[in-house]
């Protein structure tokens, strides 16, 4: 036995032997360290107890692997965030730009995503159904067919085939009274869309003055193919023209 | 200029938002895509692959205050993707096995012999040294500096198994690192 048995500091000194707590933990509940890493892993987060960290401090003090181990971490948690960039090289966004930038911009809608995929789906359809070749057949027969409807369907006036039946036997003189009707149309489209379209106003009411000036034409040819074929002379076209300045609105002043 | 401002610009089509955006972020996009890959070519593609994701997404972002996040999650989404192609690959071609050896690379496979010791390194390869799963949270946690719930989030995880999953991460890099560099003075000492 050495030192002085009296001696209350000396005994102390002897009983905090580390060894004999390792050989008192190894019969009971196994060293501690296991539960030190957990804590040590935990304490970077900040969130460690009073209680804990207390008794952290007392396990690192006597074990030198997990007071190792601490030390390691203390360095380790500054030096992470370094690994938070690593640069690509100058070529990369160059490369990342010229595959994004040339795409049309995303629209900032309310409804991101399905009001915009909708329209974008609505507008395709219609300008595939407006380039296909045979579009204009296609219309032309759905023209024909609603006129058919307005004049022999259910909701048509009573006298509308008549009506109809007249317009064909009176021959050319219904040529310029079809003309007539299909300025006045005109004239209220172009109200209609005015109100509708807006600033696409100017581009329809070219394409219908292209499709008034067609009709024209056509008038001219068919009522000389009329006078050719049947040796009548029709209605002549300064009269047609007093018609239909006639049935125009008057100008406002 | 912040995240949410840079990123309205964006979709308004304001292409100088969108490189400034590119630059901002494509550092830790492409450290994210490395930690995943391990390679700087592979890295790279994802990364490339990331932000042609993001800007194909761009209206999907709920919440632009927390874009770092969002562009997170896709980064590791698409990095999942990659390794998912990745092991379905076929190689292009056999290499007998005792080739294998000589094809790795040195300097940064984590079973290669360390000769760098500048600290950046020893990070590096201890990163690579880590079980998937702990790299994924130390990554995200200490390195990309993600909240725990944020992480939790992104992973689909309850949040104590994210705080012990960091906890035990740490300790295994920890440990990884003291392998790497060596005993310090005081275990030498104890030794």
């Amino acid at each position: 036995v050495t030192g002085n048995p009296f001696d209350s500091h000396d005994r102390r000194r002897r009983f905090d032997d580390p060894d004999l707590t390792r050989r008192i933990l190894d019969q009971t509940s196994g060293r501690a360290c296991g539960r030190a890493e957990e804590l040590l892993g935990g304490r970077w987060d900040g969130m460690l107890a009073a209680g804990d960290q207390e008794l952290l401090m007392g396990h690192l003090d006597r074990c030198p692997a997990c007071r190792e181990l601490s030390l390691i971490l203390d360095r380790l948690q500054p030096a992470l965030p370094g690994l938070a960039e690593r640069e690509p090289g100058p070529a990369f966004t160059a490369r990342v730009l010229a595959r994004t930038s040339r795409r049309q911009p995303v629209p900032n809608t309310r409804y991101p995503g399905r009001l915009e995929r909708l329209a974008e789906r609505l507008e395709h359809g219609l300008r595939r159904l407006w380039q296909r070749p045979r579009f204009a057949l296609e219309a032309a027969w759905t023209a024909a067919t609603l006129a058919a409807l307005l004049v022999w369907g259910p909701l048509a006036p009573a006298d509308a085939p008549d009506q109809a039946a007249n317009l064909v036997r009176s021959g050319s003189a219904a040529v310029p009274e079809l003309v007539t009707r299909v300025q006045q149309l005109k004239d209220s489209a172009l109200l209609v869309g005015r109100e509708v379209f807006g600033p696409r106003l100017d581009r329809l009411e070219q394409r219908v003055s292209r499709l008034t000036a067609r009709a024209e034409h056509l008038r001219t040819e068919g009522l000389a193919l009329w006078r050719s074929l049947t040796g009548d002379d029709g209605p002549d076209d300064q009269t047609d023209q007093n018609r239909r300045d006639d049935q125009r609105p008057p100008a406002d002043e | 200029m912040d995240d949410r401002t840079l990123y309205e610009r964006c979709l308004d089509g304001d292409e100088l938002a969108w490189e400034h955006l590119v630059r901002r972020y494509q550092g830790r996009v492409c450290s994210v895509a490395y930690s995943y890959t391990g390679s700087d070519e592979e890295a790279m593609d994802v990364a490339q692959e990331v932000f042609i994701r993001v800007w194909k997404r761009l209206d999907s972002c709920r919440d632009p205050e927390r874009f770092a996040a969002w562009l997170l999650r896709i980064a590791r989404n698409a990095c999942l993707d990659h390794l998912r192609r990745r092991k379905a690959r076929p190689p292009a071609q056999d290499v007998p096995a005792e080739d294998l050896a000589s094809l790795a690379d040195p300097g940064k496979r984590p079973d290669a012999d360390v000769q760098a010791r500048d600290e950046r390194d020893v990070l590096e390869i201890a990163m690579q040294r880590l079980s998937p799963i702990n790299r994924e949270a130390i990554l995200l946690k200490d390195i990309q500096g993600l909240p725990l719930e944020e992480m939790a989030d992104m992973l689909d995880l309850p949040l104590g198994t994210v705080k012990s999953r960091c906890s035990r991460a740490r300790v295994e890099l920890a440990r990884i690192v003291g392998g790497l560099i060596g005993p310090g003075p005081e275990a030498e000492a104890t030794s």
